[in-house]
């Protein structure tokens, strides 16, 4: 790439490049635990990436006033408030959605991700390159889940948009026997694996490092 | 006494944290590489786990829930747990030196395990009482550090496995871990709470 | 020391910003949240009952129930919110009742069954069959709705939990207990009564004379001889001693000590009149069959085992069976051993049907009885219209 600005290089590190899931390996805990269907997954990508946009815009504000000595403890309390504001929001306009992400929705707070790119990025870069990288990462991560999400629930149940039978919709048609191996937790190991190495593959082809 | 088994032996087996429910996967894949460090972290874990239900339920029950402020969970029960790895590691340090040389460093990394936040946000959503929820913590910890050991040693022979290149590193132990995954599958419906 | 009170201040403050941030938040979707489920909890009410206009909530048990009323305050049905073990965590469900008793609808609230084998009970194929079923149907899987085979444990778990809460139902609002039996009304005579036991049907005679339970005997049981000891001829005596039905079953046998009490209770209903279900004792088909008529031949004749057809062949000779052998079979080796040829044998033995088909095989044992039952009647009826 010719001298592109340093914005646009925060911007979409986090999508491909630096891929939160399929780079750096960290949040996998939701990656795994919520993928079983389409709509859980982008629905925790998109709360995760809130939460990830948010805190790194409000650290990144406060980098010059919050001493060292205490940085971490004040990022845990803050990405913990913007998790249980996103807890609250989905419960009062996203019942659906919060019920099935469960647990996962406060455990927003222990992703590696957002406290990484708290201490890593945002604690030491003004606010608009923050912001760019929050959005990125968040892009990303929520695209690494929509892809397995796309896997599981297709092999896995035979549809798309699911598991609400007013919107699911059948691929396969009547004769269609899903795997549900992929439905259930040895799957989602299994389908992560399959694909990080498909990555790997694609990386080592397009000779991204 | 019936209800206290049946809470180890689920999640050891049945509700594995890690194989089945999907909690603490980061220091799963990251520090299983080695027997020695998968045997350390294990250690760390059930101490910090352990701790961590009994400070965060008793936290819940006689200040959150009197004074209906259970909106602040998640503030409070990651606070605890942050104060907790800290605290663990200073008196550590000053009583026992050879402990904290082989936990030390595991213990920064437990803040952000998961598998310690879900424990004490389950013991409190699913109701147990105090014994329950120890008696839940220590079981759950247990089922981590049996699934962290086991790919341990899977994947100190995995080493000197050949394999595509592709598949080297990540990709094969997340594989290896939906195996492993299956084979606890198979506890499945043995019991339930 | 200044450094110390700056970070504990910093701390501090973003405590307690964050605190209040979350405390207005709390403040603002706390009602929402409380109104959307309201809101979703009627639409489900509505879904089942179009025409509520109020309900009222109570808690039985571990169930809770919501009483439903039109406009001009009837009671047009009754919706459970259940929690049941499945196979694997709890399943939470909705059952809808319309007022005569009738199942109008089954909602799965949430589950934790095995996706691709135990969630088969959120599908519209398991919950219809439930459909229009009342109180009054057995909802016994096997019987008049299916458990789904290789979701055994959550299908079943779904239709006896069904199956119980609609007589809790229909026992609480419907008032289906309230036909009482007045034993002056009772007319002279000997009446029969049945009701299911532990180990089967159990019936029983009970006579009445000047309004008054002069006797109770059983006279068919299937129960555990060790057990059923506990509860007769105890409950029979408490019954007559106290010319009521109200009386304590907690014996060391309560199932049979229950249903004796409600066999009695059938018999009395059905001398009132009342429509009761009754079952006739001895539904098996008799195994007689008088073999000294049978012409000497080899016979075959077949009936179903336990998963196919037995065949067997049967020799008579000079009105003795003489040799029975199985021809086709496809019943498990290791149970179907148990049964064959110990079975054969001790018919030839007795040369008799009537034989103790308890053995390690049971369904195999009947299979190989009601078989050689066919050859020999098949070989009578040949006989009788001249063909042979």
């Amino acid at each position: 790439m010719k001298a592109s600005s340093p914005y646009l290089q925060d911007f979409t590190r986090g999508i491909v490049k630096e891929n939160p899931v399929f780079v750096a390996l960290l949040g996998m805990c939701p990656t795994l635990g919520v993928t079983a269907f389409i709509v859980n997954g982008v629905g925790m990508g998109l709360a995760a990436a809130a939460v990830l946009i948010a805190s790194n815009l409000v650290i990144s504000l406060l980098r010059n006033y919050i001493p060292s000595q205490v940085r971490i403890p004040c990022f845990i309390v803050i990405i913990a408030t913007f998790v249980t504001i996103i807890e609250m929001v989905l419960q009062a306009f996203q019942p659906v959605l919060y019920e099935a992400l469960g647990v996962f929705v406060p455990l927003i707070v222990v992703n590696c991700i957002i406290l990484g790119r708290a201490e890593a990025f945002a604690s030491k870069r003004p606010v608009l390159r923050s912001l760019l990288d929050g959005i990125g990462m968040g892009i990303g991560f929520t695209l690494a889940l929509l892809i397995l999400s796309a896997v599981r629930e297709i092999l896995g149940h035979g549809t798309i948009l699911g598991p609400d039978p007013e919107s699911a919709i059948h691929l396969f048609g009547a004769n269609f026997e899903p795997m549900a191996l992929f439905a259930q937790p040895p799957g989602a190991f299994i389908a992560l694996g399959l694909l990080l190495a498909i990555v790997n593959l694609l990386f080592k082809r397009f000779n991204i490092k | 006494m019936e209800k206290l088994l049946s809470i180890i032996f689920i999640y050891i087996f049945v509700e594995n944290f890690v194989l089945q429910r999907f909690f603490g996967i980061c220091p799963f894949l990251g520090v299983s590489r080695k027997m020695e460090t998968a045997i350390g972290m294990s250690m760390a874990v059930v101490f910090v786990m352990t701790m961590a239900t009994l400070v965060t339920w008793l936290l819940y029950t006689f200040v959150l829930v009197p004074f209906n402020l259970t909106y602040l969970q998640i503030v409070t029960f990651i606070l605890v747990i942050a104060s907790l790895v800290q605290l663990v590691e200073i008196v550590l340090r000053k009583i026992s030196p050879t402990l904290y040389q082989g936990l030390g460093i595991f213990l920064p990394l437990i803040t952000t395990n998961c598998a310690v936040m879900a424990v004490a946000l389950l013991a409190v959503r699913q109701e147990f009482s105090f014994l329950e929820s120890v008696v839940f913590a220590i079981a759950a910890s247990i089922g981590f550090s049996l699934a962290l050991i086991i790919m341990a040693g899977i994947r100190e022979r995995l080493e000197l496995a050949e394999m595509p290149d592709v598949l080297q590193g990540s990709a094969v132990t997340l594989i290896t871990a939906g195996i492993l995954s299956l084979a606890f599958l198979g506890f499945k419906g043995m019991l339930t709470l | 020391m200044r450094n110390i009170i700056k970070l504990s201040i910093t701390l501090a403050v973003v405590g307690i910003i964050s605190a209040a941030l979350l405390t207005g938040v709390h403040n603002v979707t706390a009602p929402i949240i409380t109104e959307r489920q309201e809101e979703e909890y009627r639409q489900a009410l509505e879904f089942y009952f179009p025409e509520v206009a109020s309900y009222e909530s109570e808690e039985i048990g571990d169930d809770y129930f919501d009483i439903i009323y039109d406009q001009s305050g009837d009671m047009i049905g009754v919706m459970g919110t259940i929690e049941q073990q499945g196979y694997d965590g709890t399943i939470t469900y909705n059952l809808a009742m319309d007022e005569s008793g009738s199942i109008v609808g089954i909602r799965i609230v949430s589950h934790s069954e095995t996706p691709g084998i135990g969630d088969v009970i959120t599908t519209e194929g398991f919950q219809e069959q439930f459909i229009g079923k009342s109180y009054e149907d057995p909802i016994v899987a096997g019987d008049d709705v299916d458990a789904v085979t290789g979701a055994t444990v959550s299908s079943s778990a779904m239709i006896n939990s069904v199956r119980r809460v609609a007589g809790v139902v229909a026992e609480n609002y419907l008032g289906v207990e309230s036909v009482e039996i007045d034993l002056a009304e009772v007319p002279d005579g000997t009446y029969q009564g049945s009701a299911p036991g532990l180990g089967g049907e159990l019936f029983i005679e009970v006579e009445v004379s000047g309004g008054e339970i002069v006797s109770i005997e059983v006279t068919e049981h299937s129960e555990t001889p060790t057990y059923f000891v506990e509860s007769y001829p105890l409950i029979p005596d408490t019954i007559i001693a106290e010319q009521s039905l109200d009386i304590d079953t907690n014996t060391g046998a309560t199932v049979s000590a229950n249903a004796i009490v409600e066999a009695v209770e059938n018999a009395l209903l059905v001398a009132l009149g009342h429509e009761v279900e009754v079952e006739e004792p001895d539904e098996e088909s008799p195994v007689e069959v008088n073999i000294s008529e049978v012409p000497d031949g080899i016979y075959e004749g077949s009936a179903e085992g336990f998963y196919g057809p037995i065949v067997v062949e049967v020799e008579v000779s000079d009105g003795q069976i003489v040799n029975i052998s199985v021809l086709q079979q496809e019943e498990t080796p290791e149970y179907f051993a148990n049964a064959n040829p110990a079975i054969p044998d001790c018919i030839i033995e007795e040369q008799s049907l009537d034989v103790d088909t308890q053995t390690g095989g049971t369904f195999s044992a009947k299979g190989i009885v009601q078989a050689v039952l066919d050859a020999l009647t098949g070989a009578l009826d040949s006989d009788s219209g001249g063909e042979n």
